[in-house]
């Protein structure tokens, strides 16, 4: 889905503020995704960022007459969901989980049946990328994951994660470097194929 | 191989897959990678690595029912205002209870009593003229009290320096 131009969302968010439930609406169809996958990135429990997720909404809506444009529509939603997930945190007292929510897991593939659309060796990297995301400090994983899992931007993820965007560049790099690292260790060609590795 | 130089572009690299790279330093990284095989290997990995991640499966996102939530709440700048003008009420209301206890007492309402801040007999001798006649009487105060008549003595612009000997001769006696 094709990421809506800043115009699109200053004419929605304005006309919600004049009490636009319809244009709301809208926006939640824009960002929803977004924030559903960074909420999932930051709880790491899908009933806790169904919550979360739930509550941001509810909060920017109430909230909305506060929202005076000085940053992007979404980035004033991150911090929403920055705080909410602050205060969740505080109520249930407890660590969140380590790995991002996986559909695979607990569940055995039948090896008699192969994946649609996947050949081997993208299923390798597939695994071979996501066993090294596991291994990333925690830091470098959520912004590789906000930024690629979620499809969130810059001065989002700064927010979601209350950082400067420099140090969101330099975990960004640092554990993308790690993962182009483990990559190579299994000798994964890239998808031109065309080029080679060190 | 990766050179020296392709250090210096390793983490334009990474940003670029992020897509987070200015006009200048993606034009200056693109004109490395057309003459450095070793790096477009690393821009390749990165690429796919962002796909991977990209890729990854997600549950359905939950419905919000905007319909359900609540009126969105009107602002309301002038409920800042309630404090300060609470708390001019508050000092008003201490100010009046101040005023109607030191103030005579009216009618239907109890009197309160008030303590007398001198006693009869020191303001009679206050008022009376400073003859020496009224300074012997004053001796017969406690010295405080004393103090107070020749204090009001010496506000009239009246002898006092007869009653500071007077003292002084009283307590040396």
């Amino acid at each position: 889905m094709p990421r809506p131009t800043p115009n699109d969302t200053a004419a929605l968010v304005q006309q919600a503020q004049q009490g636009n439930s319809r244009a709301f609406e809208e926006l939640v169809q824009q960002l929803g995704d977004r924030l559903w996958r960074s909420a999932l990135v930051m709880c790491r429990d899908e009933h806790a960022a169904r919550d979360l997720v739930q509550e941001s909404w509810l909060e920017a809506w109430k909230g909305l007459h506060r929202f005076d444009g000085r940053c992007q529509f979404s980035t004033w939603l991150y911090g929403i969901l920055r705080h909410r997930n602050l205060k969740r945190i505080r109520r249930t007292a407890r660590k969140p989980l380590l790995l991002l929510p996986d559909p695979d897991d607990g569940r055995k593939p039948d090896p008699g049946q192969p994946m649609p659309s996947m050949d081997f060796e993208r299923q390798e990297a597939h695994a071979v990328l996501k066993e090294a995301l596991r291994a990333l400090p925690e830091p470098q994983r959520q912004v590789l994951e906000l930024r690629f899992f979620a499809d969130a931007t810059l001065a989002d993820i700064a927010v979601a994660l209350d950082c400067p965007e420099g140090t969101v560049k330099s975990r960004l790099h640092h554990g993308l470097r790690k993962l182009r690292k483990s990559s190579q260790c299994l000798n994964l060609r890239a998808p031109r194929g065309e080029s080679e590795t060190r | 191989m990766m050179n020296k130089t392709c250090d210096n572009f390793e983490e334009l690299i990474d940003l670029k897959a992020a897509g987070w790279l200015s006009p200048e330093e993606a034009t200056a990284l693109d004109q490395h990678l057309e003459s450095c095989p070793a790096c477009r290997a690393q821009a390749d990995l990165a690429e796919s690595a962002a796909g991977v991640l990209a890729a990854l499966p997600a549950p359905a996102a939950p419905v919000i029912d905007v319909a359900s939530f609540p009126s969105p709440t009107p602002t309301k700048p002038w409920k800042w205002l309630l404090i300060p003008a609470a708390a001019a009420c508050l000092t008003l209301v201490l100010w009046v209870r101040l005023l109607d206890v030191s103030a005579p007492s009216v009618v239907g309402r109890d009197p309160v009593p008030v303590a007398p801040r001198e006693s009869h007999a020191v303001r009679a001798l206050s008022e009376a003229p400073p003859t020496l006649a009224t300074y012997h009487q004053a001796l017969s105060l406690p010295l405080d009290d004393l103090d107070r008549v020749l204090e009001a003595h010496d506000r009239q612009i009246m002898l006092y320096e007869p009653g500071l000997t007077l003292l002084a001769s009283h307590q040396t006696l």
